[in-house]
């Protein structure tokens, strides 16, 4: 993809070189980052650290942990069925629910972008479902709605379509919660919002006056000066589905039924934590997530240098 | 800018508003649910009620044993403003240290902030319940407010990082030529430029703070510290009697605030950023 | 040796937590909890009997449990002007979440209510007071509870908690629709074939969208009553005590009452919540559930048509049973917390929650019926009319009942939730019967012989 916003002066064509020169600003940085390094150092190494060493024991919660070493991997991997059933329902998660998440957030914040009358009000009305996030009133009423006999299903009969109950059913269950997550696309959209409102105003009434139709527009001014954004959106996504928890904990009552179909990797870490005492095996599977989301977003910075364009010089 | 005109146009209205009532329809429906009875919340499929109770607001308002839903609205507004500020202002000093400074470990720092988000944070709540507690913080707010001065919601210096990389090096460069240190780059350039982040971050905070169920649970044991998600779980029970009343209508009122917070940001939003000038 | 080993790992949880240098001001010590006290509560603790004493007491329940229980404990606080009780109750969301990590960090409230499935669990990894010395010094007084509850409150025959109301199980249903369809009401010694042929009969006269019975397949509580009916144990000695053939029975009897017609789809039964506003006899949609007898208030209440009668009904029978099948249950109990500076005065509050006549005229039969006699005997003249069948039908089961079974072994939990996946394994048809009932023996197995 071209990087060169269309007619528009390149600013970004700032040379790499430059900052090569600078001195090191160690203490400055010292300076601004202090609040972030006593919080890294006090409160997030040490719990981190600690669940590093609990997934090696056989930790209860209720008793202390005892030395256990690699046997918590080992059992993940040779002996647990379960854990294999909920890394597959979560790759299909992930796999399905980003793409569509985003294009979606993205499709409705370019709509609302453009001038259309009472934008504060559609954008608080389409924000409203991730307001609700996960609370009680959320999982009744989904239920209610996607249900056998649920509104959406009389929508559906109305029109001649007899369908099957989407949350009960093991074949579509998991859809349900793909739909849950899209519907509650507003932060993706907030953000993707806030990026769009850093473009100014000025690079499209200079390509207009150049002739660029509104795709023109949008391949090479939108897309690249969104691009740290939509980098940042798609990033973010990918850690917090493979995490996803709140959702297929509320459909599902906590069980990550019907059969298992929507018991995500963290409901059931969650699960093996919490309900079933074993604290330890929960580490080890929480540090086998680390690992895996790790290699995804290493995969997609390593591409992003393809397709991420910075106003800073891609410094 | 062109506004497109006649037949697009209209598709597009009838689409906003269609989206925007399939949004809209689950707060109708709490907002229903708020003026039945009991019985007829589960059973009855349309949102508006045949029969309508008002005892559902006066039950939940007087929330439990003297502490009313006007102490668990104030103690959450508390928390959720000291989260706010904390997050804006810490979150943004190491945003701009990552996108901006030129410092040794840069690289292994943001690794690190990004790795503190991918581990699930059920296996992280034990050890850090016994820190807190080893502090002598437990059925305080320090653990729901301290963090976030320290930054470690990296969510958002990740999304602070993103936006200030958008803003183009010659303007902080012009400054340090005319002999501005870094903290007036960061003061009078960075952050004016960066303000849809901190108002994404403003909102954020704020209504995830609001919501957020478990640590408040799990930090605050005294009722009369309870926030509004623990007092909105007050009125439920599993096996005994639940009151789904006074439920939905204390949660329809704590919806408010939400509402107010983000129609003051947005405004900011529209406004926030006239780039024109800047730029270029 | 157990404890130096103990001192040991929390040195190496609490050096992790430390490593940092800055989280903790003072010296953190590795001796554990024993150092975790508060230190007011420390100092009353060694002087004489009147400085002040501060407990604090946890519990889930609803409004009407907070109301109730804060009353009683008020009185308590007047009786005793020395001890103030801090109340920490919530709603049953995270309960369990929030105790177990209490109890990780040493910080766990004196008195906690606690359920029958968690009790195992935390009273053998030491995080429940042993009662058994306060019963001894009469501080806290069981004479006049039922033994079967005594049994249901100790582990490895130490008593851990004590029963706070009486539950026993049964099949709730909607008479007024049996007085509708002229079907005749259950009577006490009906049988699972009964049971099949009415729901049948009422899922075939009412039609489409009705349903006689719901699936009870997935609950593992009403499987173990056909255990026990078989003359055999869900657990016997840390080992699963039911055989394949149990199994069999069980999830064939369902499996032809969804053929018939006569209990719920299986998309109905995985979509129910526990809350009785989901079921389907609230909805109006169904006749009959299995319910606990403390749940027939909520039923009522959340009846769609508040006219209908609700009645309960002895869990049915095994054609040729070896012995009756039901027991009674605790529905909740009260336990001491084991590192307590006060166990004494837990005790006190304990005895005074459950024998106190005038506590219990507080606290009524909103946690079940009170598991000391004299103490029912007294209430009964002040019952409401539903409360008035509860009481009886608990009379019933009491007198048809043996004992309940010693309390879940370790490892229930999970396979609790195996056993409702593996229903709907069944239910929606995904592989074999007898092949499912195998995995989900070996799996119990192994979860069992691990959890020890």
């Amino acid at each position: 993809m071209s990087a060169q916003p269309g007619t528009v002066a390149g600013a970004q064509a700032v040379p790499a070189k430059k900052t090569k020169v600078r001195h090191k600003q160690n203490g400055a940085a010292l300076f601004f980052l202090t609040p972030w390094l006593i919080g890294l150092v006090c409160l997030t190494l040490g719990p981190m650290a600690a669940s590093l060493y609990f997934s090696f024991t056989d930790y209860s919660i209720l008793s202390s942990p005892r030395w256990a070493g690699f046997a918590n991997y080992v059992t993940m991997f040779t002996e647990d069925k379960l854990f294999l059933v909920s890394m597959k329902v979560t790759f299909l998660y992930v796999f399905v629910s980003v793409p569509l998440k985003l294009i979606f957030a993205l499709a409705v914040a370019m709509l609302l972008d453009k001038g259309i009358r009472g934008l504060g009000f559609y954008r608080t009305i389409y924000y409203i479902p991730s307001l609700l996030g996960g609370s009680v009133a959320i999982s009744m009423l989904w239920r209610k709605m996607l249900g056998g006999d649920g509104l959406v299903n009389h929508a559906l009969a109305f029109i001649g379509i007899e369908a099957p109950d989407w949350v009960g059913n093991p074949k579509y269950a998991l859809y349900s919660l793909v739909l849950l997550s899209v519907w509650q696309f507003g932060s993706s959209m907030i953000i993707f919002l806030a990026g769009l409102k850093q473009i100014p105003a000025d690079y499209y009434e200079a390509s207009s006056v150049d002739g660029a139709g509104k795709a023109r527009q949008f391949f090479n001014i939108t897309l690249p000066i969104l691009s740290p954004v939509i980098f940042f959106n798609l990033v973010m996504q990918i850690i917090t589905s493979f995490q996803s928890f709140t959702q297929s904990f509320i459909i599902s009552n906590g069980t990550g039924g019907p059969v298992n179909s929507t018991l995500m990797y963290s409901l059931y870490l969650y699960k093996k934590g919490f309900a079933f005492f074993q604290m330890g095996y929960a580490s080890a599977m929480a540090w086998v997530l680390v690992i895996l989301i790790g290699l995804f977003t290493l995969l997609v910075f390593r591409t992003s240098k393809s397709w991420v364009h910075y106003e800073d010089g891609g410094k | 800018m062109t506004y497109a005109t006649g037949k697009t146009e209209w598709l597009r209205h009838s689409f906003v508003i269609l989206l925007a009532f399939i949004m809209l329809y689950p707060v109708l429906w709490m907002l229903g649910s708020s003026f039945k009875p009991a019985n007829m919340i589960f059973s009855e499929v349309w949102i508006w009620p045949s029969e309508w109770v008002f005892s559902n607001y006066a039950k939940g308002w007087a929330g439990t044993q003297g502490n009313t839903f006007a102490l668990f609205l104030k103690n959450s507004a508390l928390i959720s403003i000291g989260a706010v500020i904390g997050n804006v202002v810490s979150c943004s000093m190491a945003a701009y240290a990552f996108a901006r400074l030129d410092f040794r470990f840069r690289a292994i720092g943001f690794g690190l902030m990004l790795m503190t988000l991918m581990l699930p944070h059920h296996v992280t709540l034990i050890p850090q319940y016994i820190l807190f507690h080893k502090l002598g913080w437990i059925n305080t707010y320090y653990p729901l407010i301290v963090p976030k001065w320290l930054a470690t919601d990296a969510f958002f210096v990740f999304l602070i990082v993103q936006f200030i990389r958008g803003v183009p090096r010659d303007l902080d460069e012009a400054a340090t030529i005319d002999g501005c240190g870094p903290i007036r780059i960061y003061t009078s350039i960075i952050m004016p430029l960066a303000l849809p982040a901190l108002i994404t971050t403003t909102i954020f905070t704020f209504l995830w703070t609001w919501d957020d169920f478990f640590s408040q649970l799990l930090y605050l044991s005294e009722v009369s510290k309870y926030t509004v998600p623990l007092g909105l779980r007050l009125f439920l029970d599993s096996s005994s009697q639940s009151d789904w009343g006074p439920m939905f209508a204390m949660s329809v009122l704590s919806l408010v605030p939400c509402f107010v917070i983000f129609i003051i940001c947005q405004k900011y939003f529209v406004q926030g950023i006239a780039t024109s000038g800047i730029k270029g | 040796m157990n404890s130096r080993k103990r001192k040991a790992a929390l040195g190496l949880i609490a050096s992790a937590l430390v490593f940092s240098g800055c989280a903790s001001g003072g010296g953190t010590t590795a001796s554990g909890g024993a150092a975790e006290k508060k230190p007011d509560a420390a100092a009353a603790s060694s002087g004489g009997g009147d400085k002040k004493i501060e407990l604090r007491m946890t519990w889930w329940g609803s409004q009407t449990r907070h109301d109730l229980t804060t009353k009683a404990l008020k009185l308590f606080e007047q009786k005793h002007p020395n001890i103030t009780i801090k109340a920490e109750y919530s709603g049953w969301d995270g309960y369990f979440d929030k105790l177990s990590t209490q109890v990780a960090g040493s910080n766990a409230p004196d008195l906690i209510q606690m359920d029958y499935a968690f009790l195992t669990e935390y009273a053998k990894r030491g995080a429940l007071l042993d009662l058994g010395p306060y019963v001894q010094s009469k501080d806290l007084r069981t004479e006049d509870h039922d033994k079967s509850m005594i049994k249901a409150g100790s582990v490895d025959n130490k008593l851990y908690a004590i029963t706070m109301g009486v539950n026993a199980p049964g099949i709730i249903y909607n008479a007024s629709v049996f007085k509708e369809l002229g079907i005749e009401e259950p009577k006490e010694n009906w049988t699972w074939n009964d049971l099949a042929d009415i729901a049948t009969k009422i899922s075939k006269a009412k039609g489409k969208g009705y349903y006689g019975m719901v699936d009870g397949s997935g609950t593992t509580n009403i499987f173990e009553i056909m255990v026990r009916q078989n003359d055999r144990t869900l657990f016997k000695d840390g080992k699963l005590g039911a055989t394949k053939e149990d199994f069999q029975q069980w999830f064939k009897l369902w499996d032809d009452l969804r053929k018939s017609g006569g209990a719920t789809t299986p998309e109905m039964t995985a979509t129910m919540t526990n809350a009785q506003e989901t079921r389907p006899i609230a909805l109006g949609t169904g006749a009959m559930d299995f319910t606990w007898s403390n749940q027939m208030l909520a039923f009522k209440n959340a009846m769609k048509n508040k006219n209908d009668e609700l009645k309960i009904q002895v869990i049915p029978h095994g054609a040729g049973e070896k012995k009756s099948g039901e027991y009674l249950k605790p529905s909740q109990f009260i336990s001491g917390y084991a590192k307590t500076a006060h166990p004494k005065e837990v005790a006190m509050v304990i005895d005074f929650l459950i024998n106190d006549p005038e506590a219990t005229a507080i606290l009524g039969a909103e946690r079940g019926v009170p598991v000391n006699s004299k103490i029912r005997d007294q209430l009964k003249s002040s019952l409401s009319d539903l409360d008035k069948m509860v009481f009886g039908f608990i009379d019933t089961v009491s007198k048809n009942s043996s004992d309940i079974d010693p309390p879940y072994p370790q490892g229930y939990a999970e396979i609790d939730k195996n056993f409702k996946s593996s229903s709907e394994q069944i239910a929606f048809g995904q592989g074999k019967m007898d092949a499912v009932i195998d995995q989900f023996m070996t799996g119990s197995s192994q979860i069992l012989s691990k959890a020890k």
